[in-house]
């Protein structure tokens, strides 16, 4: 163990936590010196967790529910509390000295362990509650600690783990660059084709593993959420509950950074419409205590982030009448949506409906907004809604931002990409398979199933592809068919942003392939949304 | 070949090209299908990340193979090319020969270097008939290079099936695409037969 | 021989089969459209390099589908393999001036379905597609025709355009830099004394120029040589205007 990291990190926490009782002792009422305080708390437990220091770790843990019983105010902030709370660091400090000069730290004085579990005691059943998914992730980390023993940290400043994140972006280029030259080597060296592809998988090795050194634990977050969540509940006069699972899940920290802000939303969201007020909820049969859920999990190479409720949901039919109100979309396209499709309008620009129609999202950041923000992160929301047992909005993201998977595709002779998140199915475009629709160009990809046929000829050279005369090929999107002259291949590639682009841009960025070409990556969304605005007007 | 008639061997030989340009047509369409289903299997590993990389394995070599195939069949077309340029060469020689063997024999007898030339083109047609033997060689020898690689590639399905077995996650998915790239494989075995046959019906 | 396809529109294609390795005939060119599942032949080649161009061209087109042959006059460079075309597809309506069918029906295959073009010219069906026959008598024969493809842009003009070049030579005559008119001038020294020596009629040639200058073409395809394409196609029509043509004693 790098007892110099544990004693620098902590006297740090340390130092902060002294500082915030001060403030707090000076200022009881001020719910921000007491956030701050509970802050630093988790802090030293999260530096005691990630550092295996397991003593230290054994004993902050007493400190969890005096932290949260201060959290949910239902301990009282006064001269005993804040007295017990110094001797806490106290022997923290304490604790870690003794670490440092590289000695077992002394078991804590038991006077001091009961005092605070009588504290803790007072406080009934509902404090453990609260917890109960965060602590399950500590438990988790503490067992992954045993297994690999001690493990040795270093803090890094993050310009540096940028740094080494685009030259490897530059690497994972030429590498690809390498394997398009190698492969068009025919007959190949067998000696250099096996160079090759052992270099493409030391790549990806190194790839990999300087994108996890950029991930952080979604714990982070969490953190503010019990916190908004206990406000909001007195703001309202509702009862809820803050159940967290998968704290754990790693996230590259620009999206932890990102995310911050539209998952409060979202809670906020769950909070304000979501549930019910316990009267509410007691004449329809449900418990007064309404619960909002927040989850992570990995999904291959995806985190998916849920934000749930078991109130009153969203009908859909609601979401139509504003969004044809503020024509966000016509009547005859909104007769083609399904249940869910329109629900899913909510998130459609200008869908926020107006107080007096007695609000989806009032206030803070709105959905569209959110929207966009999990696009920039290359990632998609959705809601889901049972109404009446409540609503869920789903976020998929990558699991880093650094590489991007794309799929080639040919246009006549010039070649474009697009994500492969994106693509679900490549099909044969089948001329006798498309049909107008109301004025609009749809396929049949499957017996009962006909989507948008977006023909990106015409879209991007203004000369359309014909299906049955010229070489097409579809890839499936859950936009439409996107119909190309033919798919080639998929590469991992890394974005280049593109100065030029203006704001409308149907690019989200370029690439250099593998054969060296510079090809504009496709926003399809975006070009979809133009589209659909195209088609509107 | 000495025991067809020029003519039956025209019609074969017509017949030949035709079936190989059919074979051609088919096989460009059915390989454009494999490596389709090959890249949807790349999409799909991609989408599902590490856990699938057995299957990446899977449909990598998938493309390989199918374009591995797209070559051979090239070299095929190439194989066929001597074999007509050869057949032609003997059509117009017998042509030639043809018309001086109608003159009678009183004739011929009285033009001394007529028998000549015939000997001649007797001997040229022999000659030719080593290079078609050649030729066809060349001819079975792609063949079976082409039902090799295919053979290849029904190998490289079953390993996908099983990948795609012990995939439970995911495997609905990956049965799909591995049912598809079996059924492009089979269609392609198909093909190659029946092209086999209609070649075998005219070359020995 | 090698085969190569330079204009392709969904099922409407064209092919030229060019560079015979065979020196002691005239170096000659073939050309096919296919439209649909039908391809017509456009001035099939001699006797002795049928198996050269048959093997080329299959390469590009089943046999099977080839129904129809177009013979721009009767020279046999042109039309001498007309037997042998006829024994592999007794079927082939062939197209050539009335005033020649009796003629290459010398050639073999009296039994060939031959279809005589009037001297005003006419039209011939390829699958979807309808090719104009282009009187061009004296250019050089006296009962000589060209094929007009409006469809693709394509003139075959025969004889006209002819050039004598060395073996290995390429099926287009330079485009890469079509503005500098450097690569025609190199060329057209090649086509020169063919026609002036085998074209006879100034008359002829300036009628010929005058109707050909109001098709919109973008391929000249002639029957030695290589195509002149985009704004060589002026070019060489505004050679060919200014051309002295019918003199022996050069």
């Amino acid at each position: 163990m790098d007892t110099g990291i544990l004693t620098e990190i902590l006297a740090e926490s340390l130092l902060a936590t002294r500082q915030g009782l001060l403030q707090l002792e000076s200022n009881p009422a001020d719910p921000e010196a007491l956030d701050a305080c509970c802050r630093t708390f988790q802090t030293i437990i999260d530096s005691a967790n990630a550092l295996g220091a397991h003593s230290l770790l054994a004993w902050c843990r007493n400190l969890d529910g005096l932290v949260d019983g201060l959290r949910r105010s239902a301990l009282p902030v006064d001269d005993v509390t804040i007295g017990i709370l110094r001797r806490c660091i106290d022997f923290v400090e304490q604790m870690s000295e003794t670490v440092a000069r590289g000695n077992p730290p002394a078991p804590a004085p038991p006077e001091l362990a009961e005092s605070i579990q009588s504290l803790v005691r007072g406080l009934g059943e509902g404090a453990s509650e609260l917890l109960v998914g965060h602590m399950g992730a500590l438990a988790l980390d503490e067992s992954a600690e045993g297994a690999s023993a001690r493990r040795d940290t270093i803090r890094v400043e993050s310009s540096r783990l940028d740094r080494a994140m685009s030259q490897v972006g530059e690497l994972v280029l030429l590498r690809n660059r390498l394997t398009a030259a190698v492969t068009a080597m025919s007959p190949g060296d067998e000696n250099l084709v096996r160079l090759a592809r052992e270099t493409d998988l030391a790549v990806d090795d190194l790839q990999s593993t300087v994108m996890y050194l950029r991930m952080q634990p979604s714990r982070r977050l969490f953190q503010r959420l019990p916190q908004v969540v206990r406000d909001l509940s007195v703001q309202y006069g509702k009862r809820a509950r803050l159940v967290l699972e998968g704290g754990d899940v790693e996230i590259d920290k620009v999206m932890i950074e990102a995310l911050a802000e539209p998952l409060l939303a979202l809670v906020r969201n769950a909070l304000e419409h979501g549930l019910e007020c316990p009267r509410e909820r007691a004449a329809v049969g449900k418990t007064e205590i309404g619960e909002v859920r927040v989850t992570a999990e990995h999904l291959g190479d995806k985190v998916r982030i849920e934000v749930s409720d078991d109130g009153r949901g969203v009908d859909p039919q609601r979401v139509l009448s504003i969004v044809l109100a503020r024509r966000v979309i016509c009547q005859a396209d909104a007769q083609r949506l399904n249940q869910e499709e329109l629900l899913n309008l909510i998130f459609e620009e200008g869908a926020r409906p107006s107080d007096e129609a007695g609000g989806i999202d009032r206030r803070g950041v709105g959905l569209a907004r959110i929207r966009r923000v999990i696009q920039s992160l290359r990632g998609r929301v959705q809601i889901k809604s049972n109404s009446a047992a409540g609503a869920c909005v789903s976020i998929e993201l990558p699991v880093s931002l650094a590489v991007l998977p794309v799929l080639y595709f040919k246009l006549r002779r010039e070649t474009y990409a697009l994500p492969v998140s994106l693509v679900d199915n490549l099909i044969e475009v089948e001329p006798g398979h498309l049909h107008n629709v109301s004025g609009r160009a749809m396929v049949q990809i499957a017996p009962g199933s006909t989507v948008p046929y977006i023909d990106l000829g015409q879209r991007l050279h203004g000369v359309a592809l014909r299906p049955g005369r010229d070489s097409c090929e579809g890839i499936l999107t859950e936009h439409g068919l996107l119909v190309v002259s033919a798919a080639v291949g998929i590469e991992d590639s890394v974005v280049k942003p593109l100065d030029i682009a203006h704001r409308e841009s149907w690019y989200q960025g370029a690439t250099i392939s593998g054969e060296g070409e510079v090809v504009l990556i496709l926003d399809v969304p975006a070009l979809v949304h133009s589209l659909r605005a195209g088609d509107a007007a | 070949m000495s025991h067809l008639s020029l003519e039956e061997m025209r019609s074969g030989f017509l017949g030949i090209a035709d079936a190989t340009f059919e074979f051609q047509r088919n096989l460009k369409r059915r390989l454009r299908e494999i490596d389709r289903k090959a890249l949807n299997a790349q999409v799909l590993v991609r989408r599902h990340g590490q856990e699938l990389a057995g299957y990446g394995v899977v449909a990598r070599s998938f493309r390989d193979g199918a374009q591995r195939l797209q070559q051979a069949a090239m070299q095929l077309q190439h194989a066929i090319h001597p074999l007509m340029l050869g057949f032609m060469e003997t059509l117009r020689d017998s042509h030639q020969a043809e018309q001086l063997q109608r003159l009678s024999v009183a004739v011929r007898e009285r033009a001394p270097q007529l028998n000549e030339t015939l000997r001649r083109h007797q001997h040229m047609l022999e000659m030719r008939s080593d290079q078609s033997r050649h030729a066809t060689l060349r001819l079975s020898h792609m063949l079976k290079r082409v039902e090799h690689i295919v053979t290849e590639l029904e190998y490289v399905v079953i390993n996908g099936r099983i990948e795609a077995a012990l995939k439970t996650d995911v495997r609905t998915a990956l049965t799909q695409v591995s049912a598809d790239m079996n059924k492009a494989v089979i269609q392609v075995r198909q093909l190659l037969r029946e092209y086999a046959a209609s070649i075998g019906r005219v070359l020995p | 021989m090698k085969a190569e396809k330079f204009y392709s529109e969904g099922s409407h294609n064209w092919f030229i089969v060019y560079d015979q390795s065979e020196a002691r005939v005239i170096d000659s060119n073939v050309y096919a459209v296919q439209i649909d599942e039908s391809t017509l032949l456009c001035d099939p080649g001699g006797f002795e390099v049928f198996p050269q161009v048959f093997s080329a061209l299959v390469d590009m087109v089943p046999p099977s589908s080839i129904t129809a042959a177009f013979v721009s006059h009767q020279d046999p460079d042109i039309a001498s393999s007309l037997p042998l075309w006829n024994a592999c597809g007794a079927d082939i309506v062939w197209h050539t001036s009335a005033l020649w069918v009796g003629f290459i029906r010398h050639y073999g295959a009296l039994e060939a379905n031959i279809q005589g073009i009037a001297d005003e010219g006419g039209e011939i069906v390829v699958g979807s597609g309808r090719l104009q026959l282009i009187p061009a008598h004296y250019l050089h024969s006296s009962g000589n025709f060209n094929l007009y493809d409006a469809a693709a842009k394509v003139l075959f003009s025969g004889d006209i355009g002819a050039a004598l070049l060395p073996p290995g030579h390429q099926p287009f005559v330079e485009r890469r830099n079509i503005d500098s008119p450097e690569a025609f001038d190199a060329h057209i020294k090649h086509a020169e004394f063919f026609h002036r020596r085998w074209m006879p009629s100034n008359t002829a040639k300036r009628a010929w120029c005058d109707r050909v200058s109001s098709l919109d073409i973008d391929f000249l395809c002639p029957q030695h040589g290589a195509i002149y394409t985009g704004k060589n196609v002026e070019r060489f029509i505004e050679w060919f205007d200014g051309l002295e043509v019918g003199c022996a004693s050069n």
